[in-house]
């Protein structure tokens, strides 16, 4: 994977991850791994897929700030996984 | 004097059918809306309206797509049940006088069946037609129901119930060969499974935001223009909508409705793959943790991210109650406030004791593989505890029929 793609890439699941919200983590995260993948496997779709992660991006940064305002409190799985 | 703070963790949610989370990209999109841009969209004098009615128009188109057609054939409405209202007394207005039968099914939303009897009252005459033990109403019998002043069937496409999805396709190639309009509450099955208004054939049809990840708060009923369908409008005004329904838009409302319906297009593939993957590992899960249960509707013909299932001799409030940290639905509790079980499963045949333990289970986007783990835990260690408590299953443990006993002493 080139540079670029890889730059990109590592944001998003830098980003993704300041989410509080589990569902939410989860799924950026689920989303980036499936979609970088298939480039990987598929390296035509790469203007694609830089175009909506760049925009996706900046949604990201910043809902994880707007979200995180409001967060109350953690999901009972991530709970178990402290308890455990 | 210190706050003392009691921390609680929040249930898994797994009640997709009754309303989705707002999606963080559909929120985005609609904060400018509530903060700097706050024009009408309907002022025509100044770029406060222009600006807003362009997002309007957008968004508009955007949901167009989503049902392959064009943007002049939605009206933007406050919600599912004022376009489901919309659509049959606005029927009923205009073609009243000439046609008065209305055919529709006896597993259709709360709101088609309250307005049915609200038209039944002025005069209607309304077959509720009924369906087999999978769901799916029988099409021989819709064929012999349509008289010469049948003025429109309303068949769901999803059940939001059971899950069920019935064969629009057909019902709307009876029905056009008769001339009578097909209308269909589309709100379960938007952005669940591929839909083409265009391939259905119908001539209305009611959309709900907030079950495709959008704000709670508006919809739209899609309205055909070729061959036109004409409707009474019920809300009276301004002649917004095209006259159809008055009343100023909400900017943000409608944006994120749009924002929501081209997240739903280009995701519909990974979403249906990320629902199948997880309904797989729920339906194993279940018929091999837990034994003597029913799945209520059809199998093949279903919707994968709704499941509803009877658990045999166990009592469903109690059940409800002890799985406390996964937030599902019963199938009794969401049509009524009394302990009458769901009209759904009723018509569908089922006996009064599994319905009274159904459970709804609904999957979407955003759930993980380890929240359904969660769930199969959570309901196998409750089945297991309550059953264990239960007489009637100790009776079937020692092979008595439960159906053969005599309950009452004969006088």
């Amino acid at each position: 994977m080139d540079k670029q793609v890889l730059k990109l890439y590592k944001s998003i699941l830098r980003a993704g991850n300041r989410f509080r919200d589990y569902n939410f983590r989860e799924y950026v995260i689920r989303r980036a791994k499936q979609d970088f993948r298939e480039l990987q496997n598929n390296p035509d779709l790469k203007n694609k897929v830089i175009d909506k992660y760049t925009k996706e991006l900046e949604v990201i940064q910043r809902q994880t700030i707007v979200q995180n305002l409001y967060y109350q409190t953690n999901h009972i799985i991530e709970q178990k996984q402290c308890n455990n | 004097m210190r706050k003392i703070i009691y921390r609680f963790s929040r249930a898994t949610y797994l009640d997709f059918q009754a309303t989705t989370p707002t999606d963080y990209r559909v929120l985005d999109a609609m904060l400018p809306y509530l903060t700097n841009q706050y024009g009408n969209p309907h002022s025509k004098t100044h770029s406060f309206g222009w600006e807003t009615e362009k997002a309007v128009e957008k968004a508009r188109s955007q949901i167009a797509n989503l049902i392959n057609t064009q943007p002049q054939s939605i009206i933007f409405t406050s919600g599912a049940t004022e376009s489901n209202n919309a659509a049959l007394k606005g029927l009923y207005g205009f073609y009243g006088k000439q046609k008065n039968h209305i055919i529709t099914s006896q597993t259709e939303h709360k709101c088609v069946l309250d307005t049915c009897r609200y038209l039944e009252d002025k005069g209607v005459e309304v077959t509720y037609l009924p369906v087999d033990s999978n769901g799916l109403i029988c099409l021989k019998q819709l064929q012999e129901s349509i008289k010469s002043n049948t003025l429109c069937v309303s068949v769901m496409l999803v059940n939001n119930e059971i899950g069920v999805i019935q064969n629009l396709k057909e019902v709307s190639r009876i029905c056009h060969e008769r001339g009578v309009y097909v209308h269909s509450d589309m709100a379960q099955a938007i952005a669940k499974i591929p839909v083409d208004v265009q391939d259905l054939d119908i001539d209305l049809g009611s959309i709900s935001a907030h079950k495709l990840y959008g704000p709670k708060g508006i919809g739209a009923l899609y309205v055909r223009r070729k061959p036109r369908v004409r409707l009474q409008q019920i809300i009276h005004g301004g002649g917004q909508e095209r006259g159809l329904r008055s009343g100023t838009l909400a900017p943000h409302l409608c944006v994120g409705f749009g924002k929501a319906a081209e997240i739903a297009l280009t995701e519909l593939p990974y979403d249906m793959q990320h629902v199948d993957k997880l309904y797989n590992k729920l339906i194993t899960g279940i018929k091999e943790k837990i034994p003597q249960i029913q799945i209520n509707g059809s199998l093949e013909h279903r919707y994968k991210g709704n499941l509803n299932v009877s658990f045999a001799f166990v009592e469903g409030e109690s059940l409800i109650m002890a799985i406390k940290q996964v937030a599902v639905s019963s199938g009794s509790a969401c049509t009524s406030a009394s302990l009458e079980p769901s009209y759904v499963l009723r018509a569908l045949g089922v006996q009064e004791d599994m319905a009274h333990t159904s459970l709804r289970i609904g999957i979407g986007r955003f759930t993980t593989e380890k929240e359904i783990d969660f769930l199969l835990d959570q309901l196998s260690s409750a089945v297991k505890k309550l059953r264990e408590m239960s007489p009637l299953w100790e009776m079937h443990q020692d092979g008595i029929d439960i159906n053969k006993i005599e309950w009452t002493q004969p006088h």
